[in-house]
């Protein structure tokens, strides 16, 4: 089982982006993140290994490169062969997405917040008002329990 | 970064994302064969900004502890933005399926037990990489002999097709 023992500064030109990465990122997302990254700062580390190979964050360091940074916080992943290094790239994406919004906390957090999201171009508040007031019954999968989107 | 105890960890607020049972045990599966290697973020009070997911599969692993990032100088308002934001830019990724179906293919991983078809990923909206990527290993009947059209919906998750 692999692990990682803390998170340090390293150089953006040292990185190594996977080159079979079969995660996109468009070149809106990654303006999108380099707003929450100067927002926020660069908080969530990438994950990388010895030899600088990206395993977790390579649309951040696109955000990262296009802010001119030159150093981002990296934890290095110890303990993964290379086919665990090349699952963990795919499965650390697919497993965020079997997850689902909330709307309804979704909703009352956007116009609760002291914060202005559409400074990030995130429209999904309006959307989400939207289909939770006008929402017809849920189609839910009989399988998985997800509860599909009724275009 | 830190290691903290899974016990002194709070909710920040009411979620914002929803974790079915499905995605909690592909979470159990990545901690017991990659160990949990992404750090879960958390503010002054131990409260989870991101990672609640994680946390609850963490704890379904029997985990005691888990590494964090502490992030100690956002207003209680942008950690609860952050927290959105987060997720929403997480989401705006889009999947190169014909790359993402070789990888499968060519990784000596099961992929099913992460969340992935390992059979055929293919996006929401229907269209498909194309069906050369199917094995034929597999004695049992398959869902995708069936044609679309019989089905009324596709589950957009797992693909299951079903009427209501």
């Amino acid at each position: 089982m692999a692990k990682i023992d803390g998170v340090q500064e390293v150089r953006l030109a040292d990185l190594v982006p996977y080159e079979r990465n079969a995660k996109q990122h468009s070149a809106e997302q990654v303006q999108k993140i380099a707003d929450s990254i100067k927002e926020f700062g660069f908080l969530s580390p990438v994950l990388i290994d010895r030899a600088g190979n990206i395993i977790a964050g390579h649309g951040r360091v696109m955000a990262a490169k296009l802010l001119g940074m030159e150093t981002v916080p990296a934890a290095y992943v110890e303990g993964l062969t290379d086919e665990q290094r090349r699952a963990y790239i795919l499965a650390d994406n697919k497993l965020f997405e079997l997850g689902e919004w909330n709307e309804i906390v979704l909703r009352q957090e956007v116009e609760r917040l002291d914060f202005d999201f559409k400074a990030f171009d995130i429209d999904f508040a309006t959307d989400a008002i939207n289909s939770v007031e006008s929402a017809p019954a849920p189609i839910v999968c009989p399988r998985c329990g997800h509860v599909l989107e009724v275009r | 970064m830190e290691i903290i105890k899974i016990n002194d960890l709070k909710a920040l607020s009411q979620n914002v994302r929803n974790h079915p049972e499905r995605q909690l045990e592909a979470m159990v599966c990545s901690i017991r064969d990659f160990g949990f290697i992404n750090p879960i973020i958390i503010n002054a009070e131990n409260e989870i900004l991101v990672g609640n997911g994680r946390v609850e599969a963490a704890k379904r692993a029997g985990l005691d502890e888990i590494p964090a990032i502490r992030v100690t100088n956002l207003t209680p308002d942008q950690e609860r933005a952050f927290a959105i934001i987060e997720n929403k830019l997480t989401e705006e990724g889009s999947w190169d399926y014909e790359l993402l179906n070789s990888e499968i293919e060519a990784i000596g991983i099961d992929m099913e037990q992460y969340g992935f078809d390992n059979f055929l990923e293919q996006a929401a909206d229907g269209s498909e990489p194309g069906r050369e990527h199917i094995k034929a290993e597999n004695e049992e009947l398959s869902l995708d002999l069936f044609e679309d059209e019989e089905f009324e919906y596709t589950c957009d998750a797992c693909g299951f097709r079903f009427n209501k």
